[in-house]
């Protein structure tokens, strides 16, 4: 069963900017989905979306769920074609990310050394 | 109006706790003739910030006697320069031999209420944007502040919707960065929209720690030294020195991305390292005197209509 998932309305405020922010989207995701719901995440109203929002709200997904799980549940509705972008990268990152999360920061820190 | 030799002007910042017993005066000549957007102005600045912070208890006189010529944008680094000094090092400081057309400025963009008698005609101005102070969890005051000063500001030209959020959305990922990197910073910020080209150019200033100083420390965690170039290691996609097991490091990359199509400027200045991209080229450069923190300037192109949108037309699902 689908379940829409209001950003602006969780959130109380018309902008998506925090970790913080992105860590009670994040939680309200992951419960729908363990609960067996598709969740259309609605971002209608909201006028700001900055990256550290979605690193995690959307990002962090990808350290519980895998692409499968995700496209099969997880819709986004009510962005702009500009934000669809960001959206995009932020994915991309994400799963570079957690491939394999320890070899990520290994390999960011390596070739550095004196 | 002849603003020269006028009576000692104090910050409000160095009033409010500290015992003024002043025994040493210090004479601090700003070499710049024009304070914008270059390399030199940038260097003179942070000599000036250098200069600041080997100080302790003594008055300031800072003399502007050469200088015809300041960037609106550039007075969050002085503002940032003389406040964060003045509280921390007990600085008493003094403006000599400012210009009339400096000051007036300085009036407009409200930088001057921090100083006694630097006073000018009032006179509506179109394009300043005020200079104001932020504590670095005040996100949201932040929009609505270049949303009133910036956006809506009856001098600026029409603005695409797509422009007017990607400035917004950049301006705010600056500011969140200071908030995720600096602990205990305040956030300078001020800026000004140029007119004869069109160009709107904003600063965004924090003295807490530097970009190097971030890397060395996440670095030093996996046992390892950086070597490199801070701000180049910075810059790339995904990059971060966030030690909680989250993507993130999109911050810089996405607001060059967006600086590049709309065909304006970005300048960071962090420590003794300086990144420049300007009319197509990027460049790294080093700086002779350290800035104690980041210096953040974004030029935005408001001739610009595109619509940032993808090169393909067709608007595709998201793939997870």
């Amino acid at each position: 069963m689908e379940q829409v998932l209001h950003v602006s309305e969780n959130l109380g405020t018309t902008t998506a900017l925090t970790r913080e922010q992105g860590q009670i989207i994040y939680e309200k995701i992951c419960s729908l989905i363990d609960a067996g719901h598709m969740v259309s995440l609605d971002f209608s109203d909201i006028e700001s979306i900055l990256s550290p929002f979605l690193n995690v709200a959307v990002g962090k997904l990808y350290n519980k769920y895998s692409s499968d799980t995700l496209n099969k549940n997880l819709n986004i509705t009510g962005i702009s074609d500009e934000q669809y972008n960001i959206f995009e990268i932020v994915i991309s990152n994400a799963k570079s990310y957690y491939k394999d999360a320890q070899s990520f920061d290994r390999a960011v820190t390596d070739g550095c050394d004196l | 109006m002849d603003v020269s030799n006028r009576e000692p002007v104090y910050s409000a910042y160095c009033c409010i706790v500290r015992t003024e017993f002043y025994h040493m005066e210090k004479n601090i000549v700003i070499s710049a003739t024009q304070l914008k957007n270059t390399k030199t102005s940038y260097q003179c600045l942070c000599k000036l910030c250098y200069d600041f912070s080997v100080l302790n208890d003594v008055k300031v006189n800072v003399n502007f006697v050469d200088v015809t010529f300041i960037a609106g944008n550039f007075f969050s680094i002085i503002g940032c320069i003389f406040s964060t000094f003045s509280v921390n090092n007990n600085l008493k400081i003094y403006i000599k031999n400012l210009r009339p057309e400096i000051a007036q400025v300085m009036v407009k963009n409200g930088f001057s209420r921090y100083f006694r008698n630097i006073k000018s005609k009032e006179q509506p101005d179109d394009s300043v944007i005020p200079y104001q102070i932020f504590n670095n969890h005040e996100i949201d005051l932040f929009k609505e502040h270049i949303t009133i000063h910036l956006l809506q500001h009856h001098g600026m030209p029409q603005m695409s919707v797509p422009l007017k959020n990607r400035i917004t959305d950049n301006l705010l990922e600056i500011f969140g960065n200071v908030r995720d990197h600096s602990v205990h910073s305040l956030v300078y910020s001020c800026g000004q929209y140029f007119h004869r080209n069109k160009m709107l150019r904003f600063s965004i200033v924090d003295i807490g720690t530097t970009i190097r100083k971030n890397v060395e420390d996440f670095f030093h965690e996996f046992g390892k030294t950086f070597s490199g170039n801070a701000l180049q290691w910075a810059m790339v996609r995904g990059h971060s020195t966030r030690r909680t097991p989250e993507p993130g490091g999109l911050g810089f990359s996405l607001i060059l991305e967006f600086i590049k199509l709309n065909q304006g400027m970005f300048s960071l200045i962090s420590g003794s390292e300086g990144f420049e991209y300007k009319l197509g080229k990027e460049t790294y450069f080093d700086l002779p005197f350290p800035f104690s923190g980041t210096i953040v300037t974004m030029s935005f192109y408001l001739g610009d209509h595109s619509s940032y949108r993808l090169k393909s037309e067709m608007r595709r699902k998201l793939v997870f």
